[in-house]
């Protein structure tokens, strides 16, 4: 009985030390879109406990068919938020303002993909180009605009039907997503039906890490060691591919979302190969102030932006100073 | 057990075994055969099948499809008159959907403003919910049904249009696919749409029905690929047949069989599926361009084959072992007695004859090998007793001719030196028969001063010709007592062995007399062979009359020859034996060796010269079989001859003392001075020998005998000492230098270099030593 008792309390003032040497600070994180392989860094970061080495309870809630990341950032609905360079420059256009804690994507994932006969832009002249509503598809008409190539753009909500039932001439997709589905639906299409974006002058880097620049004036500590585990998860996905490939399929299963192994494979095989910077061969998490001063410049060209963004006002400064 | 492994040992094993070794093979030939074309019986089969059922259900499904869609283009013809009035559309959606179990949902989609008092959307959409049908609005800000697929593709192709299925919104697990047929107005302009959605439950059941093995499995893809009947729910619309290649190892396989089947094409392949080998039956669903897929186990197709051969395989197995079995048993009986055949055979190589042989009750080779077998045995019996008879009778015949052997050289003088004390006649004969008894015969004995001499040789060999020469030496003894002429001797003999001569059997014959005092020599021949004359040391024939041989003709004219020998002549007779000796090369002695050998050999003894030509003889001759009975008579007539006997003691004084009675002796015989040195030299080592060793030490005397015939001296040594025969002792070499040669031997080898001839003898215990030397007379 003594024996039981003096047990009973070492385990109480054990997990008492416990509970008060670990402090997690709570963040609810939203992607961009629903959980995929496109997000492995921060499913990893999870699953191998990074976070919670930092001090971090990190809650990763995706946005739903009805809302978009962005918004559930201005609405206070999430701590931080992943999202597209142009989609945030916007963003921080109508005001919501946020700052960049991390860019993972520096290259950009814009691919158009043709049916096969038609192997140059110019040939899309007057022609057909499947394009999402749901935004992402600006650069593209931006790019179509600019070197006046007469292009019809469709719009469609998703997916690659367009393209399969013959519908369109072309489909503007996702290097990561779309391209794989494109790739292989039985349309024989071949590499020189495909054209990247980056390859003509538009390599506008995507995907990275914001939160509300007065979430980051509160928790700054928080949020550079959220950008500095949330690096570690990636550089764990590049070390470990196939690891991180189940580890998202479990969160997809999770989520009763179906996933597709080869087509998640392929997915992270290319997010990853977008987070490397083309000439510097290095993949840094940050957002280079040059390429950010090009984006900043086609916006405005293109009117999605009324004004300029300063480097500095856009960039945390933690994350600029790396 | 381990002696039904032996199988080289046993014949029914062997046998069996081959049998067995064939019909297994035979066995294996037509299994192969059969099952091979069974094989491809149950393929060609199971193909037709696949395509049969496929065919059907495509078939089925094509019904079920363009029913719809014809249906739905029929009532379009309603909605395009336009003159319906807006709120009528939303009735007609729910008839539709009300009327059509088939139809999920019916909607109609109008371009914007194309009613302008309903706005800019306008899709009344009619769908079952449980029993009752619901209708709404389809369009809002919120659902641009303008970019939905079943609306703005048809409208870009330009043509009625079946979406991709996807999944219902209203519930999870219902796939839909929706027909939509474009509406115009009478202008042909696109007016918009009519759509019936179309749940593909009885798609997905009909698909997974499709089940002609117990682990063949079936999928539908769309047309883009994308899975949407598959048993794994995982896949549905998550997977293309595409996108699980790339899990391949090989993706081409897959990737090449999904671009057939989106191509709309139909066939079969093998491919492999979780490391087993698949039958891959396709064939599209026409119109729609989605397509079926039947997968389908080889292990499953080929099942009841595989039973089917496996119990085949296992009979055949079993009645190999049956007839293994038979076969050996079978063939074990029948060979058992070859068994007991062997048991006897051996039993009847030991010498049991009367041993038992087995029983045979078949009337085959067997019955025939005992019948046989039974037969020899009984041969056999009598060979071995007539064999036993032949043997003892032989060695009958044997010792009896051994007695005879012995009678027969009983009948001729065999004692030599016949006559010792004679000096005036040297006589040496041999007789060699080539069986156990010859037809070769000689005979002497000496009467007052003459010696009756004969040499003769009977036709043939063995047992006939020795009993003539029994006879022709027993006339000739007692003839030549009565008769002295050899004329009338040979005669004498010849008639009466002519008288009764049935087997015209003859002998040659040589008869002579010698008067020992004078030289003298009566002789007559009968067909025998010329002796050799050595005379003054020359070699040559013995001139004489052929004539015939006796046995031949009565009274035949023999006549006497006469003739007077030389001082010391030698008269060497032989039979026809000696000079027809075949060599191995069937070579004959012949008379030049003869007269070769003879040479210069007057000087030897009697004895000597026999033995030197025998030895001659035997050289030639070699290993070759004695062909003809060997007699050699050799006779020296010494009827002038001078000798002396010295009586010495075994001293040294007695050297001198022989000394001097050889100068002597060679003054009386005209021995050359210069020969004298030598001879004394030879005799004085031989008494030095016999008076230092002779007697070990003793006091003994022995005796010297010097004599002279026909210029031939011979002096006798004899002593009674210990035996010593120098002429046997090896010449020592004389071309060592003197350190390395052995002390002594030389006295005797001076001996032999000096003299002719060195004879020794040895007779009642004394050693006879005879030393000739042949002088030329001055």
């Amino acid at each position: 009985m003594k024996r039981l008792l003096t047990n009973l309390l070492f385990v109480l003032a054990l997990s008492c030390a416990t509970l008060s040497a670990q402090e997690l600070h709570k963040i609810i994180f939203t992607p961009q879109w629903q959980t995929q392989a496109q997000f492995a860094g921060y499913y990893v970061a999870i699953e191998k406990g990074f976070y919670k080495e930092s001090g971090l309870d990190v809650e990763i809630v995706s946005p739903g068919m009805s809302t978009t990341s962005i918004s559930r950032l201005k609405h206070g609905e999430a701590d931080v938020i992943s999202t597209q360079l142009l989609q945030a420059m916007v963003a921080k256009d109508e005001g919501i303002d946020l700052v960049n804690i991390l860019q993972s994507s520096q290259t950009n994932g814009l691919v158009v993909v043709t049916q096969p006969g038609i192997t140059s832009l110019a040939e899309l002249s007057g022609k057909r180009v499947a394009a999402w509503t749901s935004g992402f598809s600006e650069l593209a008409r931006c790019m179509a605009r600019d070197n006046e190539h007469n292009i019809q753009w469709i719009n469609i909500p998703s997916g690659v039907n367009y393209f399969v039932s013959g519908a369109v001439d072309g489909i503007l997709t996702m290097y990561y997503n779309e391209y794989f589905q494109v790739m292989n639906c039985g349309r024989r299409v071949t590499l020189d039906n495909t054209f990247h974006l980056a390859d003509y002058g538009y390599n506008i880097p995507e995907d990275g890490l914001y939160c509300l620049k007065s979430t980051y004036r509160k928790r700054s500590k928080d949020m550079n060691l959220f950008a500095e585990a949330s690096r570690r998860g990636w550089e764990y996905a590049r070390a470990h591919p196939e690891e991180s490939v189940e580890i998202v399929r479990k969160w997809m299963k999770k989520d009763n979302i179906a996933s597709s192994l080869s087509h998640q494979r392929w997915m992270l095989e290319k997010i990853m190969e977008l987070q490397v910077n083309k000439e510097t061969c290095t993949a840094s998490y940050t957002l280079d102030p040059a390429i950010y001063k090009f984006a900043n410049d086609i916006l405005r060209k293109n009117g999605f932006i009324r004004k300029d963004i300063p480097y500095d006002e856009f960039v945390a400064p933690k994350a600029e100073s790396k | 057990m381990k002696k039904f492994f032996k199988i080289r040992e046993s014949f029914a094993a062997r046998t069996s075994m081959y049998i067995i070794i064939v019909v297994g093979i035979v066995f294996i030939a037509t299994l192969s055969v059969s099952f091979y074309f069974s094989y491809k019986t149950v393929e060609s089969s199971a193909m037709k099948n696949a395509e049969v059922t496929m065919a059907k259900t495509t078939l089925e499904m094509e019904r079920l499809l363009s029913g719809i869609s014809k249906m739905v283009d029929n009532i379009k013809l309603v909605v395009e008159d336009g003159n319906l009035p807006a709120d009528t559309v939303y009735l007609l959606v729910r008839q539709i959907v009300a009327n059509n179990t088939d139809i999920a949902g019916c909607a109609v989609a109008f371009e914007p403003y194309y009613f302008k008092d309903k706005g800019y959307y306008f899709s009344p959409f009619a769908y079952r919910q449980g029993d009752s049908v619901v209708v709404k609005q389809l369009g809002n800000p919120d659902y641009d049904y303008f970019t939905m697929e079943w609306y703005q593709i048809p409208k870009l192709l330009d043509k009625n249009f079946w979406t991709e299925p996807y999944y219902d919104e209203g519930g999870g697990e219902s796939i839909v696919s929706t027909y939509s047929t474009i509406l115009r107005n009478k202008n042909g302009e696109f007016i918009g749409v009519l759509t019936a959605d179309i749940s593909l439950d009885w798609l997905s059941t009909t698909v997974q029905n499709l089940k002609p093995y117990p682990n063949s499995y079936s999928f539908a893809i769309g047309c883009g690929g994308t899975f949407i009947v598959h048993p794994d729910k995982d896949k549905i619309l998550n997977e293309s047949i595409f996108s699980i290649a790339l899990e391949d190892e090989d993706p081409t396989v897959m990737q090449s069989l999904g671009q057939k089947m989106v191509d709309g094409e139909s066939g079969e392949a093998k491919i492999v599926r979780d490391d087993k080998l698949c039958y891959f039956f396709y064939a599209p669903i026409e119109q729609i361009g989605w397509s079926l897929a039947m997968v389908c186990p080889k292990d499953d197709i080929f099942a009841d084959l595989s039973k089917m051969s496996q119990v085949v395989f296992n009979v055949a197995l079993f009645g190999l072992l049956l007839i293994l079995v038979f076969c050996r048993l079978t063939m074990q009986k029948v060979a058992s007695p070859l068994k007991s055949f062997a048991a006897s055979a051996k039993k009847v190589a030991h010498g049991d004859f009367n041993v038992a042989l087995p029983e045979i009750s078949s009337k085959d080779e067997m019955k025939e090998l005992r019948d046989s077998f039974g037969y020899m045995q009984k041969e056999l019996v009598h060979y071995m007793a007539s064999l036993e008879s032949t043997a003892s009778a032989k060695e009958k015949i044997e010792s009896e001719l051994r007695i005879a052997h012995n009678i027969q050289q009983g009948m001729i003088p065999k004692t030599f030196p016949a006559f010792p004390t004679r000096t005036d006649l040297d006589i040496y004969a041999s007789l060699d028969p080539a069986k156990e008894v010859g037809g070769d015969l000689y005979d002497f004995y000496i009467e007052g001063d003459l010696l009756y001499f004969i040499i003769g040789d009977v036709s043939g060999k063995g047992v006939p010709a020795s009993l003539l020469m029994a006879v022709t030496r027993s006339l000739f003894r007692s003839n030549s007592a009565y008769l002295k002429k050899p004329a009338d001797i040979v005669s004498s003999i010849s008639n009466a062995i002519t008288e009764g001569n049935d087997s015209n059997l003859f002998v040659t014959l040589f008869l002579g007399i010698l008067n020992l005092k004078t030289g003298e020599l009566r002789y007559c021949n009968a067909g025998h062979n010329h002796p050799v004359l050595l005379s003054d040391d020359t070699v040559s024939f013995f001139p004489m009359k052929p004539n015939i041989p006796i046995g031949l003709f009565h009274d035949f004219p023999y006549e006497d020859e006469v003739t007077q020998l030389a001082n010391g002549a030698v008269l060497f007779c032989y039979t026809d034996g000696l000079t027809e000796a075949e060599s191995e090369t069937k070579e004959l002695y012949g008379d030049d060796r003869l007269l070769a050998i003879m040479q210069g050999k007057q000087r030897y003894s009697s004895k000597r010269q026999v033995q030197v030509v025998l030895a001659d003889v035997a050289k030639h001759v070699g290993k070759a079989d004695q062909s003809d009975d060997l007699t050699i008579l050799t006779i020296t007539s010494k009827f002038s001859n001078y000798s002396e006997v010295l009586t010495l003691k075994n001293e040294m004084s007695e050297v001198e003392t022989l000394k001097l009675a050889m100068d002597s002796f060679f003054e009386k015989v005209n021995v050359p001075p210069e020969m004298a040195m030598p001879l004394q030299l030879s005799m004085e080592e031989v008494i030095v020998n016999v008076i230092m060793y002779a007697y070990a030490g003793k006091p003994g005397t022995f005796e010297v005998e010097l004599s002279e015939c026909a210029s031939v001296l011979t002096f006798v040594i004899t002593d009674s000492g210990i035996p010593f025969n120098p002429a046997e002792k090896e010449d020592p070499d004389i071309t060592l230098a003197a350190e390395d040669r052995q002390i002594g031997g030389l006295g005797v080898f001076l001996v032999k270099q000096l003299m002719d001839d060195v004879e020794y003898n040895r007779r009642n215990n004394q050693n006879i030593l005879t030393l000739r030397k042949a002088i030329n007379k001055k």
